[in-house]
């Protein structure tokens, strides 16, 4: 090394130095250990969201909007309705008219009053057309101000799905002073239990706000969230501690349980399976659909693809949520049998199969589980050529009724289930494109949001999902995938909610 | 370097700039549909998607599109993000600093560990060193950056809690906390540069060290670093600034990668987020960043060579 002397000697010796500093001046550790009243989850976040403006945002963000925004009604971890800036509604007989009675004593993070004039201009500003909001509420007619804690909502037609509405994004209040702010979707300002304190590329995070009318409910003092997206990043910042808590792939879940950490699952009312264009090919003919549902072996599918974590279903709705139908999936006209397949298709005056074009998206999970498919149904028969799909064009050509089937994700639960049957089983239907009608399915459709009674609401429900299954579904579920978060021993009290409704209410870190 | 050279330097990263403003406009014209299709999203009617093809002007000729988008651009609006509606602008100068940290640390250690060996190479021609340094770097070249971050990141992070596994903070948290974040990826990112330095610095260090004023210098008693920093290193740099010069490029790209795989929030991240939402005005943005960076740093290369070597001045 004399030699080289000291030009050379300098560049290492700058190496040496930039690992000193390494050395020395890591993170300091964590503090994870606090009262259970003002604990910190550091969430990994398996997305970004879109926008924190609720009427911008996207199917996943209620993740990211609850913390800020509270909701007119709350919906729990199994979808059941609870009261939050309303504390009692009223459907009037005829479904026409909802009463809402708002709560007092409420306000928002920049010191506006909760009252019915703010819930009236936020729900007239979400009705205004370009927003993400309008098709949901383009059921209101009018909002009517009673006095300050009374709002009345005109409904144009029998629609007690306005409630599951009002408990998704299109329920959730905006400050008045902060409608028309340009930044709100970086800069949000509700009436919830936290304020975002910074919102960047990397994180968002939160701040427990003091002033809200619940405080007592809310255990942790910060909510920390970072994004990464990357399924093996998100893990490797659990085992290093630099995350608390986070959504993990199913196939992780053994290395995070080597690593100590704890794992909670939940359904989600999410599935897999085929839209079908009942205009195109065969699928017009309802015993082809049918030999649809039976050809498919699910339960292969979900432990070769998703190691047991996508429950076989033959309806929109995962076991747990309350428009599940049990045992369906057992049923005659919903289990596996290819027999009965082949039948249907001798039936339907197709002995030797027919041909199908099926398009999917790019993603790897996608074209495993298409391919499975496709080799179930050449078994009975049924040709399929497989085509992988940009993004953008699948999207068109399911917009134009440009497909003949094409394997999908589909999330079913919001805003209300009863949007999925309008979507898929009515002739008028986004995803309808032939135009399907399903005998019965309309009556039981009006007959469930002529009513805000839940027993009465799911046994339409369960109707509506039977005779779909029983005329042949112009889409043919698959599975639904179960959500699984590992966490460390310290964070309590996560819930999973079957609608998206995350909140991080009724959590906690422990002490020890 | 006369004015002359500048000037026509200039006017060629001009050109080149404007030719990936073409290419980078067309990106969205060529969109499988059009990007009305994109912005509408998986639930949109029809009807939604020909409102927003107005409003956003793509019903109008196709140059009347381009000259309005180029103008925006130049006035310094890169347009909003389709997925957020923020402003592309914003968004790439928030996770900038990020890259650009990764990237000027991967170009130290690429120096650092590339001109050293390559020179200790040169000197002890045909040693082990030398060969160690050769096969070494052959090694380095052919190996994937993303599975040497993994290589790295699993007795650090994974195995011991020696450093951050994931993530990136800033220098106001402090150099050590900015350095632990960035350390592992940088290295796995700069090796490859690194070893491929190291074969030209070996290269054009032994061809000056062959040349007949290193013999007279020699003889007038210029050893060790003397010889090395005096006759040696200048000389011998243009090969090496011209090698790193297209490293840089090389590097922003890699970092595409390295980002992704460390979870890091930084320009590689935002592009691949973007294309994975369909969010092509910022796919559009950063191609169009990173294009005036590689202009950039091959003109100030190019101007290095002026200062390195009289002979290019003329």
């Amino acid at each position: 090394m004399k030699r080289l002397g000291r030009w050379v000697v300098t560049p290492l010796s700058v190496l040496a130095l930039l690992a000193a500093s390494v050395a020395c001046g890591g993170e300091p550790a964590p503090t994870t250990t606090s009262s259970s009243s003002d604990g910190i989850l550091r969430w990994g976040s398996s997305s970004q969201p879109t926008s924190l403006d609720p009427r911008k945002s996207a199917t996943f963000d209620p993740l990211f909007l609850l913390p800020v925004y509270d909701p007119l009604i709350r919906r729990d971890a199994k979808g059941n309705l609870v009261p939050a800036l309303a504390t009692e509604w009223k459907l009037s007989p005829d479904a026409l008219t909802l009463e809402l009675t708002l709560r007092e004593g409420v306000t928002f993070h920049d010191g506006a009053a909760f009252d019915a004039e703010a819930v009236k201009a936020n729900i007239d500003t979400g009705r205004q057309p370009g927003n993400n909001l309008t098709s949901a509420l383009s059921v209101v007619d009018s909002v009517e101000v009673v006095d300050p804690t009374h709002v009345v909502l005109h409904l144009k037609t029998p629609s007690s799905h306005i409630l599951n509405v009002l408990a998704g994004e299109a329920g959730m209040m905006i400050s008045p002073n902060a409608l028309n702010n340009e930044d709100l979707g970086t800069n949000p300002v509700g009436a919830g239990p936290f304020k975002v304190v910074t919102y960047n590329q990397s994180s968002l995070i939160y701040e427990r706000w003091d002033d809200y009318w619940d405080r007592d409910s809310i255990k942790l003092k910060r909510i920390e969230m970072t994004f990464l997206l990357d399924e093996e990043a998100r893990l490797r910042a659990l085992i290093n501690g630099q995350v608390d808590a986070a959504p993990i792939r199913s196939n992780q879940k053994e290395q995070a349980l080597a690593a100590g950490l704890e794992l909670t699952t939940g359904e989600a009312a999410f599935l897999y399976g085929l839209m079908l264009n009942t205009s195109r090919s065969q699928l017009g003919n309802p015993l082809v659909r049918k030999a649809l549902i039976h050809a498919i072996d699910r339960e292969a599918i979900n432990q070769a693809f998703f190691d047991g974590d996508c429950k076989p279903v033959v309806q929109p709705f995962p076991p747990s949520h309350w428009a599940h139908v049990p045992g369906l999936e057992d049923s005659p006209d919903g289990r596996y049998d290819p027999e009965r397949a082949r039948e249907l298709l001798a039936q339907a005056g197709l002995p030797n199969g027919f041909d199908l074009e099926m398009y999917m998206g790019t993603a790897p999970t996608f074209q495993a589980t298409a391919q499975a498919i496709q080799a179930q149904l050449a078994e009975v028969g049924i040709r399929v050529n497989l085509t992988a799909m940009e993004n953008t064009a699948l999207a068109t050509a399911r917009r134009n009724g440009e497909f003949e089937s094409s394997f999908a994700s589909i999330q079913s639960g919001r805003p209300d289930p009863s949007q999925f049957v309008v979507d898929f089983y009515t002739p008028n239907g986004l995803f309808n494109p032939g135009k399907t009608t399903i005998d019965g399915v309309e009556p039981l459709l009006q007959q469930m949001r002529a009513t805000d009674d839940p027993q009465a609401r799911a046994e339409a429900m369960h109707e509506i999902v039977t005779t779909a299954l029983k005329a042949g579904p112009p889409m043919t579920p698959v599975c639904s995938a179960l959500v699984v978060w590992a966490h460390t021993d310290k964070v309590k009290g996560l819930e999973i909610a079957v609608n998206y409704d995350y909140e991080f209410r009724s959590v906690y870190i422990a002490d020890n | 370097m006369s004015t002359t050279v500048i000037v026509r330097r200039l006017g060629g990263g001009v050109l080149v700039l404007w030719m990936v403003s073409v290419i980078t406009f067309a990106l969205i014209q060529l969109l499988p549909g059009d990007a009305a299709e994109a912005i509408a999203g998986d639930y949109a009617t029809p009807e939604d998607v020909e409102r927003i093809r107005r409003e956003m002007g793509f019903d109008r000729p196709v140059v009347e599109q381009y000259v309005r988008w180029l103008l925006q651009v130049l006035s310094g609006d890169l347009g909003n993000s389709l997925y957020s509606g923020r402003p592309v602008t914003d968004l790439i100068f928030e996770v900038a600093p990020a890259t650009i940290s990764l990237t000027c640390v991967a170009i130290v250690i690429a120096v650092v560990l590339g001109v050293t060996f390559g020179i200790i190479a040169a000197i002890r021609q045909g040693s082990w060193v030398d060969r160690a340094v050769t096969s070494l770097a052959t090694f380095g070249i052919a190996m994937p950056n993303f599975w040497l971050l993994m290589l790295l990141l699993l007795p650090f992070t994974v195995m011991n809690n020696w450093l951050p596994a994931t993530g990136y903070a800033p220098m106001s948290r402090g150099f050590g906390t900015w350095l632990s974040h960035i350390i592992l990826p940088a290295t796995a990112l700069g090796l490859a540069s690194a070893a491929e330095l190291a074969r030209h610095a070996r290269g054009s260090a032994a061809d000056v060290l062959a040349r007949p004023y290193i013999r007279t210098a020699r003889a007038r008693g210029a050893t060790g670093s003397w010889l090395i920093s005096r006759h040696v290193l200048r000389n011998a740099a243009i090969p090496v600034v011209t090698v790193l010069g297209l490293h840089v490029g090389r590097l922003l790209g890699g970092s595409i990668v390295i980002e992704s795989v460390a979870g890091i929030a930084g320009l590689g991240t935002l592009a691949i987020n973007a294309l994975l939402q369909r969010d092509y005005v910022t796919v559009q943005g950063f191609v169009l960043f990173s294009a005036v960076v590689v202009v950039v740093v091959n003109l100030i290369v190019d101007l290095l060579y002026g200062w390195l070597n009289p002979k290019v001045r003329a």
